[in-house]
C-alpha cells in the first residue's frame, strides 16, 4: 500500500471519529445535561423563584421537597413490588421450558412499547370505571375511586399500578439477562450437594445474579421517578416530581422547573454511574455467607425452604403470572373491547354526545385531530429515528473500538432514565426562545427531543448484537484474509448486525410513537397522539380518549409482532 | 451400602432415544465407568442416576431406595462436574461445607468433615482461596473435596478429568482411583476417553446409541470384543472382510480378499457366511517375505513409525488391505520402507464376527 493511501486513510477515519463525537455532543449530550448548567448559570434566578420569592417566600422549594419525595415513596415501593414479583418471572423465563412462554415474554415486553399515555388510560378505566373491571364483577360504579389510596403505603392506587406495569419489563429482563450469562451447573451442583430449590436460589443463584437484580432494580427506580405520560392520566390531583415539571412549565415557573429537573437529573445521574462501576468490575460484589447463619435462623429458614420447595414450588409462578397478567393484559383488553359498546353512544346512558361516532365527528371534531396528531406521530417518529440511527450505527463503532468507549455507552444510559419532562425541558430551554432561540416549540423541537433517547435505544440492541463472541472472530478472520477494515464492517459486521440494528429502529420508532411526558412541553401547537390522549382525558372526553387509546395500542402491538418477527431466531 | 440398580431405563428428547431400555447393577464399592463416544447417552444415564433428569419408563435404585422420582437433593450422591462448578462467589472453604451447611449439620461436625476431605486431597493450605485463584487440578480436587463433604458414599463423575491438561489428567487418574478405594465409595465415572477407562475402572460399560454395547473388566474388554465397535473403540484392530469356505469341527477356513486364507476357531457360522475378522495390531507378527500361506499374508512396508518403545509398521497385503502392526523397538527382524514383508496370525488371537449388516464403516462408527 502506498504510504500516501494510509495518510489519506487516517485523514478520513479521524474526520469521521469527529462527526460522529460531535453529533453525539450536540445532539444527545448537550440536550441531556443542558439543564444542570442552566441550572448553575441561572442560579440567581432560580434562588429568587424558588427560596426567595417576594409574595410567596420558599412556598416553591417546600412544593419541590414535597413532590420529590412522593415521587421517591412512590418508587420505592415500586421496586419493592418489582422485585418481589419479577424475579419468579425472571427465573422462569431464563430457566424454564413450558407451552405460552413466548406469549409470556410478549406481554412481560408490551409496556416498552405500549405508548405510555394508552396504557395509563387502558389502567384508568379497568379500575375505575363500569367498563373494567367493576362491571366485570357486578357493579354499578368502577372498582375504584381515581383518588383511591393503598392503605398504609398512602400511595394512590392507580400510579403505583401504573408505574409497577411500566418498569416491571426493566426488572425482569435484566435480570433475565444476567440469569441467562449464569452457567446452571452451579444449580445443578447445589441440588446434588443436597440443597432444595429455595435454598439454591437464596444460596447460588441470587448471589451470582446480584449485579442483575441491582442494575434491573436502579433502572426501574429511575424510570419510575421519571415517568410521566401514563402518570398524567391516572394522577388525578396528585403530583409527582415529573409532572410538576409539566404543570410547572406551563404556569411558566421555568425557575422551579428546572430546579426540579435538575435535582431528577443529577439523582438519575448518581443512581446510574455506580452501577455501571460495579458491573463492569471483573470482582464481583456477592454475598457468599448467608447473613441468616449470623442471626442463627439458617437452622430454621431452611426447613422452611424444604417446606415451600416441596408444597408450594408453583404458586410463586402462579402468583407473579396473575399478577403480570392482570397489570399489562387485563387493561388491554379492556380498553379494546370497551370501543364497541361506545360505538353509537354511551351504553350506560344512551345518549350518543357519549359515543366514539359523535366525539369524533361530532362538533368536537376529534377526527380531525388525530388525524393530524397521527401525521405529527409518524412524521416525527420516522425523521427522529432517522437522524438517530445515523448517529448511532457509527457511534457503536466508537463504542467498540476506542477505550473511552465505555465512558459514553455509561453516558448513553442517561437519556433513557432521566424524567422524560426534564428531558423536554433541558431540550426546550437549550434549543428553545429562552436558550439558543434556534427552534420554536413544534414538530421540529419535537423530534430533537426525540433524537436524544432515540440514539440510545437503537445503540443498545446493536451493542447486544456486537457483543455475540462470534462478531470478533469474524472480523478477525476477515483480516488475516486480506480485507481492510473499511471492507470487513461493510462486508462482516453490518450484516451481522442487521438483526439488532433494525430491532434497534424499530423500538427506537415505537418509543418516539408513544412518548408523552418529554412531547408535551416541547410539541407547542402540534399535538402527537399520546399526548393528545391526554388532552383528550383533562376534557373528559372519555369516548374518544377510548378510541385513541385503542388506536395508539393496535400500532404499538403491530410494532410488536413486527419486532417480534425480526428479532426471532 | 449404596449399590445401584437401574432397570430398563428410557429416557428420550422429543424423538431423539437418549438411553434406550438401559439395565446396570453396580456393586457396593465398585469403580465403574461409563465410556462411549459423545451423544452415546452415559452422561444422560448418569444425571437420571443422579435426578438431574427423570426417566420416561424403568426404574432407579439406590440401595434398596426407589428413587426414580426423588429429587437430586434426596438422592444422597456426590457428583462431579467437568467444568468443576465450584460456586465463584464462596472460596474453597465455603465450597466444601455447603453441602453439610444446607442439610444443617452441627457446626462442629460440618468443621470436622470438611477439614477431613480438603486433607484428603491437599488443599487444606488453600481454603481461603477463591476458586478463581486455583489451577484446574487443584478446582477439580477441591470439587471433590466439596461432593465427599455432603457426607455421600456414592460418586458421580461426568468427565471428572476431561477439561485438564493432559499430565495433570493422568496424574488425577491414580489419585481419584485412590481415593474412592481407601474410603470405600461406589463410583460411577462417566468418560469418552478409553485408555482412562482401562486404567480407573473395575468394571467398564460400554455404551453407543443409547444402550449397552459391553459390561466387562478392561481386560474383558480388550481381550474378548462382543463386537467389532468394541473391538476398534477400545483399543486398536485390523479388520479383514471375509467369508466362510469351510466350517470344520474345531477350525473353520476363511476366504479373505484376493483369495487369501486365514484358519481360525470354530464360530458357529455356516460356510457362506460373511465375516468380519478383528486383530489387535500387537497380535500380527512380522516375517520375511514368502509366498502367501495359510495364516501367512505377504506385503510391502509402507510406513514405519517409532510410537514411544514400539514400531508401529503399515502393511500393504497382496490383497490391497492395509493392516498395522505393532511391534517392541528391540524386535530381532529390522524392516524397511518399501521392502517385502509377511504376516503371519495365530488363529487364538483373532475375533471373528458375523458380517454386521450396515457395513463395516457403519457398525464401528464413533459418532
Amino acid at each position: 500500500m502506498p504510504p500516501g493511501g494510509f495518510e489519506k486513510r487516517k485523514i478520513i477515519a479521524s474526520a469521521a471519529l469527529i462527526a460522529v463525537l460531535v453529533s453525539f455532543l450536540v445532539f444527545v449530550l448537550m440536550p441531556t445535561i443542558y439543564i444542570v448548567s442552566f441550572t448553575f448559570t441561572r442560579w440567581d434566578e432560580i434562588y429568587s423563584e424558588v427560596f426567595a420569592n417576594p409574595i410567596i417566600a420558599s412556598e416553591n422549594w417546600f412544593q419541590v421537597q414535597s413532590v420529590l419525595f412522593f415521587s421517591f415513596r412512590i418508587a420505592l415501593f415500586t421496586i419493592a413490588f418489582d422485585f418481589i414479583f419479577g424475579i419468579p418471572l425472571a427465573y422462569l423465563l431464563a430457566r424454564k421450558k413450558f407451552l405460552g412462554k413466548s406469549i409470556l415474554e410478549d406481554i412481560v415486553t408490551l409496556p416498552l412499547v405500549i405508548p405510555t399515555s394508552g396504557f395509563g388510560f387502558a389502567t384508568l378505566i379497568t379500575w375505575t370505571t363500569v367498563s373494567g373491571l367493576g362491571g366485570l364483577f357486578g357493579f354499578k360504579s368502577g372498582l375504584l375511586n381515581l383518588a383511591d389510596r393503598i392503605p398504609l403505603l398512602n400511595i394512590p392506587f392507580l400510579i403505583f399500578v401504573v408505574h409497577v406495569g411500566l418498569t416491571l419489563p426493566y426488572v425482569v429482563l435484566t435480570i433475565r439477562a444476567k440469569l441467562q450469562e449464569l452457567d446452571p451447573v452451579f444449580e445443578t451442583a447445589s441440588r446434588t450437594l443436597g440443597a432444595v430449590s429455595s435454598t439454591t436460589f437464596r444460596r447460588i443463584v441470587f448471589p451470582l445474579a446480584l449485579p442483575g437484580v441491582f442494575s434491573g432494580l436502579v433502572l426501574a427506580f429511575a424510570r419510575s421517578l421519571g415517568e410521566t405520560g401514563a402518570t398524567m392520566v391516572v394522577a388525578g390531583v396528585s403530583t409527582t416530581g415529573s409532572i410538576a415539571i409539566v404543570r410547572w412549565v406551563f404556569e411558566f415557573k421555568f425557575g422551579t422547573a428546572s430546579f426540579l429537573g435538575c435535582l431528577l437529573v443529577v439523582i438519575a445521574w448518581a443512581l446510574i454511574l455506580p452501577v455501571e462501576v460495579l458491573l463492569h468490575r471483573k470482582h464481583r460484589f456477592s454475598i457468599s455467607r448467608s447473613p441468616l447463619k449470623t442471626i442463627g435462623m439458617e437452622g430454621r429458614f431452611l426447613s422452611f425452604e424444604k417446606f415451600i420447595s416441596r408444597r408450594l414450588y408453583y404458586v410463586k409462578d402462579v402468583v407473579s403470572i396473575t399478577v403480570i397478567f392482570a397489570i399489562v393484559v387485563v387493561p388491554v383488553v379492556v380498553v379494546l373491547n370497551s370501543i364497541f359498546p361506545y360505538w353509537f353512544h354511551d351504553p350506560y346512558t344512551g345518549r350518543f354526545e357519549g359515543g366514539v361516532i359523535y366525539q369524533l365527528f361530532g362538533p368536537s371534531n376529534y377526527f380531525g385531530a388525530l388525524s393530524r396528531a397521527t401525521l405529527t406521530s409518524f412524521t416525527v417518529a420516522a425523521i427522529s429515528t432517522y437522524i438517530a440511527a445515523c448517529i448511532a450505527i457509527p457511534l457503536v463503532y466508537v463504542i467498540k473500538r476506542y477505550r473511552f468507549g465505555t465512558l459514553i455507552r455509561s453516558i448513553l444510559k442517561i437519556p433513557l432514565i432521566v424524567p422524560t419532562s426534564a428531558l423536554g425541558l433541558s431540550v426546550l430551554l437549550l434549543w428553545g426562545p429562552q436558550g439558543l432561540g434556534m427552534v420554536n416549540p413544534g414538530i421540529w423541537l419535537i423530534i430533537l427531543t426525540h433524537i436524544v433517547f432515540s440514539v440510545p435505544v437503537i445503540t443498545e440492541p446493536t451493542i447486544a448484537a456486537y457483543e455475540g463472541p462470534e462478531i470478533l472472530s469474524y472480523e478477525e478472520s476477515a483480516r488475516t484474509l486480506g480485507a481492510t477494515s473499511y471492507d470487513v464492517a461493510e462486508t462482516i459486521s453490518l450484516p451481522l448486525l442487521k438483526r439488532g440494528i433494525l430491532a434497534g429502529v424499530i423500538l427506537s420508532f415505537t418509543h418516539s410513537l408513544g412518548e408523552t411526558g418529554a412531547t408535551f412541553i416541547v410539541m407547542g401547537s402540534d399535538l402527537t397522539v399520546p399526548t393528545l390522549v391526554v388532552n383528550m382525558v383533562e376534557a373528559l372526553a372519555i369516548p374518544a380518549a377510548l378510541f385513541s387509546s385503542a388506536y395508539l395500542i393496535a400500532i404499538a402491538l403491530v410494532l410488536l409482532a413486527v419486532f417480534r418477527f425480526l428479532t426471532r431466531r | 451400602m449404596p449399590d445401584v440398580r437401574l432397570i430398563n431405563v428410557t429416557k428420550r428428547f422429543g424423538k431423539i432415544i437418549a438411553v434406550d431400555h438401559v439395565s446396570l447393577g453396580v456393586s457396593d464399592r465398585e469403580y465403574v465407568t461409563l465410556l462411549g463416544p459423545s451423544g452415546c447417552g452415559k452422561t444422560t444415564t448418569l444425571r437420571l442416576i443422579a435426578g438431574l433428569a427423570q426417566p420416561d419408563e424403568g426404574e432407579i435404585y439406590i440401595g434398596d431406595k426407589l428413587v426414580t422420582w426423588f429429587p437430586p437433593e434426596d438422592r444422597e450422591v456426590g457428583f462431579v462436574f467437568q467444568n468443576y462448578a465450584l460456586f465463584p462467589h464462596m472460596n474453597l472453604w465455603e465450597n466444601t461445607t455447603y453441602g453439610p451447611s444446607v442439610k444443617a449439620w452441627e457446626e462442629e461436625r460440618i468443621k470436622r468433615i470438611a477439614n477431613e476431605m480438603l486433607g484428603l486431597v491437599r488443599l487444606a493450605e488453600r481454603k481461603d482461596a477463591f476458586p478463581h485463584e486455583l489451577s484446574g487440578g487443584m478446582q477439580q480436587r477441591a470439587g471433590l473435596a466439596r461432593a465427599l463433604s455432603a457426607g455421600t458414599n456414592l460418586l458421580l463423575l461426568d468427565e471428572p478429568l476431561g477439561a485438564l491438561d493432559a499430565k495433570i489428567r493422568t496424574e488425577l487418574r491414580y489419585e481419584l482411583r485412590r481415593l474412592v478405594k481407601d474410603l470405600g465409595l461406589t463410583a460411577i465415572h462417566v468418560t469418552h476417553d478409553q485408555e482412562e477407562a482401562m486404567t480407573i475402572s473395575d468394571r467398564i460399560v460400554v455404551m453407543r446409541r443409547g444402550a449397552i454395547e459391553q459390561i466387562g473388566t478392561p481386560e474383558q474388554l480388550y481381550l474378548a470384543p462382543k463386537t467389532p465397535f468394541i473391538a476398534n473403540f477400545i483399543g486398536e484392530s485390523n479388520f479383514f472382510e471375509g467369508s466362510m469356505m469351510k466350517v470344520g469341527r474345531e477350525t473353520s477356513i476363511v476366504e479373505l480378499r484376493g483369495g487369501l486364507l486365514m484358519e481360525v476357531n470354530w464360530t458357529g457360522l455356516k460356510e457362506g457366511d460373511r465375516v468380519l475378522i478383528a486383530v489387535r495390531p500387537e497380535n500380527i507378527k512380522l516375517e520375511s517375505y514368502a509366498p502367501a500361506d495359510l495364516n501367512f499374508f505377504p506385503g510391502t512396508v509402507e510406513r514405519i513409525r517409532f510410537i514411544g518403545g514400539i514400531l508401529r509398521h503399515e502393511i500393504r497385503l497382496v490383497n490391497d488391505d492395509i493392516v498395522t502392526s505393532r511391534v517392541p523397538i528391540e524386535a530381532e527382524k529390522k524392516f524397511e520402507v518399501g521392502g517385502k514383508i509377511a504376516i503371519t496370525l495365530d488363529r487364538a488371537k483373532v475375533h471373528v464376527y458375523s458380517y454386521p449388516k450396515e457395513g463395516l464403516r457403519e457398525a464401528i462408527r464413533v459418532e
